[in-house]
Order: C-alpha cells, then structure tokens, then sequence
C-alpha cells in the first residue's frame, strides 16, 4: 500500500501523457491528458504552501524555543502574515484586502519585496568583482584560456570595450559573437543541454516504470 | 509628488540601503531587512496560490459543476500529511501523482523538444548570406488584392479595376517565378535560397495601413537549375490567412550563401567533446582521452564567456539598484528641501 | 611583504568601494556611448516586425523581481513594439514570486500611453503553478489551464480572449525569462506547437540560449542589459538600458584591471616569495 499505490500512480499518469503525446487531438486520451495538467496545477500549487507552512513552523519553533536570533524571526513572522492574511481575505469587503492594486498585497510587494530581491542579487556584483581580483589567475592553460575568453567578452559587450577592439584588424567583435559565441560557446552549451535532455528522459522513464522511487523519502 | 509617494519612495531607498549595508560588515539593520523579506517572500506565495489555484482553479470550477475536480484537491490536502511522521507516507500519493505526470511531459518534450532538433541542427553546416538578389519577374507587372468582407468593392473596382482579387475566405493557389542568372562560382560551397515577399502597397484610402510582409518560409518555392546554369525560382501560395485586405505587390528574391566551413567543423567538434567529456561510463583513456581533452579546452572557452557575461549580469543589477537610488531618491531630495 | 604581496591581501571592501563609485559616476557624469546591435537583436526586431498588424501575441514574464534591472526595459520595449503595430497582448508569468504582479504594473503601465483598453487590446493571464503543466495544458485550452484572468475576471468575460482558445490563434510569442523555463517554451511549446518565439533573458543565461537561435527554435535573442540596450534603441525608445550601458562599461573596465592586476601580484608575489625562501 505505501509503495505500491505510489508507484502505480505514477505509472498510470505518466503513461497517459506519453500516449497522449501521439493521440491527442479529438480523443478521450487527449481529454484525460488535459485534465491530468489541469490536476496538477492544483496538487502543485499546494506543495508552494507546504513550502510556506514549513518556514512558519521552523520560525515559530525558534522563537518558542529562544533559539539564536530568535527576535528576528518575530519579523519574518510578522512579516509572513501581514502579506498572507490580507490577501486572502475578499476584496469585496475592503480595497486594501485582496491581490489587486491598492491592497496592502500589492503594496507590500511593490514598495518592500521587489526593491528588496532586486537588492539581494545586486550585491553578487561586489563580490563577483572581489572573485575576479583574487581568483582569477592564469596557472594553467585551462585557466588561461577560461581568462582571456571572460576579458575579450566582457569588452567586447561594453560600448567602449567594443570601440578598443575594433582598433585592431580583423573585425575582432563579428568573430567573437560568431566563433566564440556562436561557434565554441554554443556547441558545448549544446552538449550539455543534449546530455542533459538525456538524463532528464531516462530519470522520467525510470519514475514511470517504479524504477526511481527517492522522491518518496523513507518509511 | 505627493506625501504618500515621497513616503514609498523612500521607504524603498532605505530597505536598499540597509541590504547594501551588508557590504561594510554584519549589522542589525541588514538583519532586520533580511528577515522581513524571507517573511514577505514566503507570504506572497500563499496569496498567490489561494487566489490562482485555490479558488480560480479548484473552488470556483468546483461550484460550478466541476465536482470531480475534488480528487486533486483531496490530493493536495494530502501534501500536509508530511507534518505527521505516522501519516507522512500517504502524502507520497500526490508526490506520485505530480512526478508521474511531470515525468510523462519530461520524456516528449526532452526527446524531441530538445535532443532532436538540437542534434539536427548540428549536422546542418552552418551558412553565411553572400548577398541577396532580387530577380525581374515573368509576372512583375501583376499585383494581387486580398480581400475579405470588410473591402469596400465599389470603391475597389473604381481605383483598381485591373488587379486580380483573391478572396481569403476562398483563397486559390497564386504563383509567379523568376530566373536568376548569375552562375555558381565556388562548386559545393555555395547554394541559393528563396526568399518571397508580399509587400503591402500602402493606400489609406481602402485600408489604413498594410505592413510589409516577408513569406519567409519554405513552403511552396521551388528553385530548379537549367541547362544553361541558370536558376528558376517559382513560388506559389494558396493561403492568404494572415495577411490584412489590401493591394500586394509580389516580389522573389534569391540569397546566394556559402558554407562557413570552420565554424561547422568547430560546433561538431565542441558538441561530441562535451559530451563525451561528460560521460564517465568510461575511464578517458586513449581515443576518449583525447577527445575529452579537447571538450575541456571548448568547454573552459564556452565557461569563460559564461563568465564575461554573468560579470554583466551581475553588475546591470547593481546598475538597477543604483539607477534607482540616484535617480529617482536623490531625485527626491529636492521635494524635501 | 612586498607590494603586491599586500595587494594580494588587500582588505575586499576596497574592491567594493572601487565598484560602488565605478556604478554611481556615470549617472553623475553620463557617457554618450555608441551601441552596436548584434545579429540576435536584430533578429528579435526583425521578427516581431513581421507579425501582422493586429495579430494577437504573448509577453510572458517568467522573471523575478531580482533581475527586474535586465528584463523590464525588454518588456517595456516589446511592449512599445506590440502596440505600435496594434497587437493584441496576452501577458502571463511562471513564477511564483512576483511575475504576475510585474506583468499587470508594467502593462497596464504601457497600455494607458497607447490607450488599449484592457480585456480587448491586452490581458493578463496571470499565474498558475507548475510551468511543465501549464505550457502544455494551453496547447490543448488555454481556458481549462486559466478559467479566470490574474484578477479573478472569468476568461469568457474578456473580447479578446474568447478568439484564442489555445496556441493556434498566438501568432507570436515573446518569452522574458531569467531562468530554464525559457527551455520548457523551446521543448514544449515551439516543439509541439510551432509558435514563433524570441527570447529575451539575463546575461548569465544568454550563452546557453545561442543554441537555441542556431537550431532556429528562437528566432531571436536579447542577452542582459546590453541586449535590452540593443533592443530599446531598434525599437526607438531609449530608456533604462541605454542609459545604464555607461555604468555598465566603466565597471566592466574596473574588472578587467582588477583581473589584470590580480594576476600581476599573484605572479610577482610568488616571484618575491620564492626569492624570500631562497
């Protein structure tokens, strides 16, 4: 019962959309494929609240207990509930309730959560810059190789980086974008993306048939 | 501005500034920022699945006859049994469920979304266009009007009582061919393509404004050699679907292209090196060893440039950001004083 | 230790410094700086000029607000292109974090300068969970995958709407991502359904995507900021982008220096270490 329903269900849904993949159009299988991704829209969507119901318990666990840095995480609560509560209650009875402009959703978003992702991966320059300075050394061919391609790129994507290359004969930036970019660069992104597209189809392959079954945890 | 908006404006000027503050050293401001974001990020998703999946996709079909439409929400409901040591194993029929039909999606879309066509195109040589030739046509003169129910025919028949009409809700197969003269010159590495437009003749008078339109693909050109070396480019088009009602004016061109013989050489190369440099069922020993050498020099090339560009990435945030504070909050600062 | 044995140890905060002032000068101090369109940009622009006037397209936003910096000025510019040839824009997003609330401020931001009117000229889908499901399921109906548009407004309800039923009535679709929903587009939808669609992405993504414009699956490419930059000046509004292409350029001087002067302690500072030992 506790593998082998697991198993069969993935089975049968997988099944479904391999076949229906050949025998969509105007059958039962391409309806029963429609209300399978309609489906999973919903069983999905419940997993992002699991996510959420899980940070809450962990903060609240910590606060309980006074663990380090607790006082902090009183914030992150508030701040979990002041963007949920009103969001889920009707707009029909206040404007500020609801996910549309002028609620208190939406202002928390624009004015708080946006400028603050923005600034969290705004930071990766400083230290991107800082792993440029002390890590990037030439000590060994590799290496070297890794460097002058990076420092040819990053000139030649700035204006005045592209300005300095043309200086020299040979039109410097049509062959970067066409054999570096275009040539080198995208047959190994090609690689990489055919191995793993290979991967990703044996994995699936192996959930369907039972043969992959980590996804279940333990017990 | 107004009070209000001076008031949001600096409101963000300060969250930014107290993350940013994390670059001079750990402090409580920085901590408290941090914390209000991984709570506000965390409760932006609960609004967004109550109202998108909760009720748009469950409740509300749901009420409206859609009763079947209980089975994923049991299903979902079943997730939270994960909190419960004794019961978290009945939550692992919605992870077979969500697994099962991702892993279905998967194995289509990876096979002949991405292997295929990836694969395909390595074996195609790459081109470059020499140049592009637009060719006298055998029916240059002749220009066609598409009309539908919306053409004014009265006024049609009096401003272009020649032009041949073609109906769109009936449309009949239209061709005209061109030759073009100019011989081949490099043997295998030069072909010809086709390239057919209908431009659109402007006339304000029947329609407002009709766009140029290229037909840019392949179906229905022909292209033949002769026995003189001349090439023959014929093109016929039966669907007129996408194009408003108006006056057309047919037009064949040919693109001479040659093959860009390393650079076709280089992608085949750098596809089977990676791969190969990738795949550890074997140890990389002779021939293998080689050629997973080479993948390491392309791949630290390819890693490079992924580099150079993650450096741009990177620094256009920070430029957001800093637009943002000196532009529109230093900005701000004459509205306060 | 010698200099550029302490150049080695120099405390980072300088570096952050360094890179702090190369960012702010250029919008103290702007550069007028030329800016070259690649082949992939121009073929975005290219692309979407040969949409028929009036087609009915899709903007998605599969971006979060973290690199709102490189993909809105993409967004604004499309949209500027799509409702210059009176396009009708259907807009919706695949993550959770904001995409859909991006969508609906940008938009209606942009159809209130062209005057569109919403539920006839534009819509905003919205957000559903699970990308891989969504892309596929709008192949089939869009209506059973987004019954309601992101404010509640039941599908049938909008003009416009009620002539697309599924990806045959798109003639084009123009994906913003920062992240591998961009390849879900590619395998399921251009794969399966044959869509037209251009790409416009982070930096950090766009060298894996140049395979994706030789294989044809992208008919264009933006890459980052510089992409975006390309882009807003083909389409004729030079807006954010261009402007940050100065900043963009000083800090990227500042790292190829940094680099260089990295290298030139490292080298010389083993030099004078191994003279020390000796």
């Amino acid at each position: 019962m506790r593998t082998t329903v697991p198993v069969l269900i993935a089975f049968i849904s997988g099944i479904v959309l391999v076949v229906s993949f050949f025998f969509r159009k105007g059958t039962w299988l391409g309806d029963l494929e429609q209300e399978f991704t309609v489906w999973l829209t919903i069983v999905g969507g419940f997993t992002l609240l699991l996510g959420v119901v899980s940070i809450t318990r962990v903060n609240w666990t910590a606060v309980k207990r006074k663990k380090e840095g607790w006082k902090y995480k009183i914030l992150t609560l508030i701040a979990i509930f002041a963007m949920a509560i009103p969001s889920v209650l009707s707009p029909d009875w206040s404007p500020l309730f609801g996910r549309a402009e002028g609620s208190i959703y939406d202002w928390l978003f624009q004015y708080q959560m946006s400028p603050m992702m923005a600034t969290m991966f705004a930071t990766l320059a400083f230290y991107i810059a800082s792993a440029a300075f002390r890590a990037f050394r030439a000590r060994s061919l590799e290496a070297t190789l890794l460097l002058v391609t990076a420092t040819l790129i990053m000139l030649w994507r700035i204006p005045m980086g592209e300005w300095f290359l043309n200086l020299f004969p040979g039109d410097i930036p049509y062959l970067l974008n066409t054999y570096i970019m275009g040539g080198i660069n995208m047959a190994v992104q090609r690689g990489i993306i055919i191995g793993a597209a290979l991967g990703a189809a044996s994995m699936s392959l192996r959930i369907i048939l039972g043969i992959e079954r980590t996804y279940m945890g333990k017990g | 501005m107004t009070g209000i908006e001076l008031f949001q404006l600096w409101l963000m000027a300060f969250v930014t500034l107290a993350l940013f503050s994390f670059m001079y050293k750990d402090n409580p401001i920085y901590r408290i920022a941090e914390h209000i974001f991984a709570g506000l990020t965390a409760g932006y998703q609960v609004g967004l699945i109550w109202d998108t999946v909760i009720l748009q996709q469950l409740w509300n079909p749901m009420i409206d006859g859609e009763w079947w439409l209980f089975i994923p929400g049991i299903l979902g409901f079943l997730m939270f049994t994960r909190f419960s040591q004794k019961f978290s194993w009945i939550s692992r029929m919605s992870l077979a469920f969500v697994m099962g039909v991702t892993a279905g999606i998967f194995i289509i879309s990876q096979l002949h979304g991405l292997v295929l066509p990836q694969m395909q195109d390595t074996m195609i040589a790459r081109t470059s266009v020499d140049k592009t030739v637009e060719l006298p046509m055998t029916l240059q003169s002749e220009s066609i009007f598409i009309v539908d129910s919306t053409t004014d025919m009265a006024l049609l028949d009096s401003l272009y009582p020649e032009v041949k009409r073609i109906d769109k809700a009936n449309p009949e197969e239209y061709i005209f061919s061109a030759t073009y003269t100019e011989p081949s010159d490099k043997g295998m590495l030069e072909y010809y393509a086709p390239i057919c437009s209908l431009i659109g003749v402007q006339d304000t008078t029947i329609k407002k404004e009709i766009a140029a339109m290229e037909v840019h693909d392949d179906n229905g050109i022909e292209l033949t050699t002769n026995s003189d070396g001349t090439i023959t480019a014929t093109y016929s088009y039966s669907s007129f679907e996408k194009f408003n009602s108006g006056l057309y004016q047919p037009k064949i061109a040919v693109k001479k292209m040659s093959i860009m013989l390393i650079l076709s050489i280089i992608i085949v190369i750098g596809v089977v090196s990676t791969l190969i440099y990738f795949y550890f069922s074997h140890e990389h020993v002779g021939a293998l060893g080689v050629t997973a050498k080479v993948g390491i020099w392309f791949i630290m090339i390819s890693f490079g440039a992924h580099f150079g560009y993650t450096v741009m990435g990177r620094v256009s945030l920070l430029i957001g950001r800093v637009q943002f504070l000196v532009e529109d909050w230093v900005g701000s600062f004459n509205q306060l004083f | 230790m010698n200099f550029w044995e302490k150049m080695e140890k120099m405390d980072r905060r300088w570096v952050y410094l360094m890179v702090g002032l190369s960012v702010i000068l250029p919008f103290i101090f702007p550069l007028d700086l030329p800016i070259s369109i690649t082949p992939e940009a121009q073929s975005v622009f290219d692309e979407v000029e040969k949409i028929p006037d009036g087609s009915t397209v899709m903007l998605v936003f599969d971006y979060y607000p973290s690199t709102i910096a490189e993909c809105e000025p993409m967004a604004i510019a499309a949209l500027h292109h799509f409702f210059r040839k009176n396009c009708k824009v259907i807009t919706l997003s695949n993550i959770p974090l904001g995409g859909p609330s991006m969508a609906e401020a940008v938009t209606r931001d942009m159809a209130e300068k062209y005057n569109k009117v919403y539920g006839v000229d534009f819509v905003n889908l919205g957000y559903k969970y699970g990308y891989v499901a969504v892309l596929s399921g709008m192949g089939q109906s869009i209506k059973s995958i987004f019954p309601t548009d992101n404010s509640g407004t039941p599908l049938e309800e909008l003009p416009l709407m009620t002539n697309v039923p599924n990806y045959d009535s798109v003639a084009f679709i123009f994906e913003i991502a920062d992240n591998a929903t961009a390849d879900y587009w590619v395998s399921i939808v251009y794969a399966q359904y044959g869509v037209p669609m251009v790409c416009g992405t982070t930096a950090v993504s766009a060298p894996k995507y140049y395979s994706f414009v030789a294989s044809g699956q992208f008919k264009g490419l933006l890459g980052g900021m510089k992409g975006a930059a390309e882009y807003e000046q083909l389409v004729g509004h030079n807006a954010a982008a261009v402007t940050g292409m100065s900043a963009q350029s000083l800090v990227h001087l500042l790292i190829i220096f940094l680099v260089i002067l990295g290298n030139i302690s490292f080298f010389l500072g083993r030099k004078g270490h191994k003279k020390e030992l000796v």
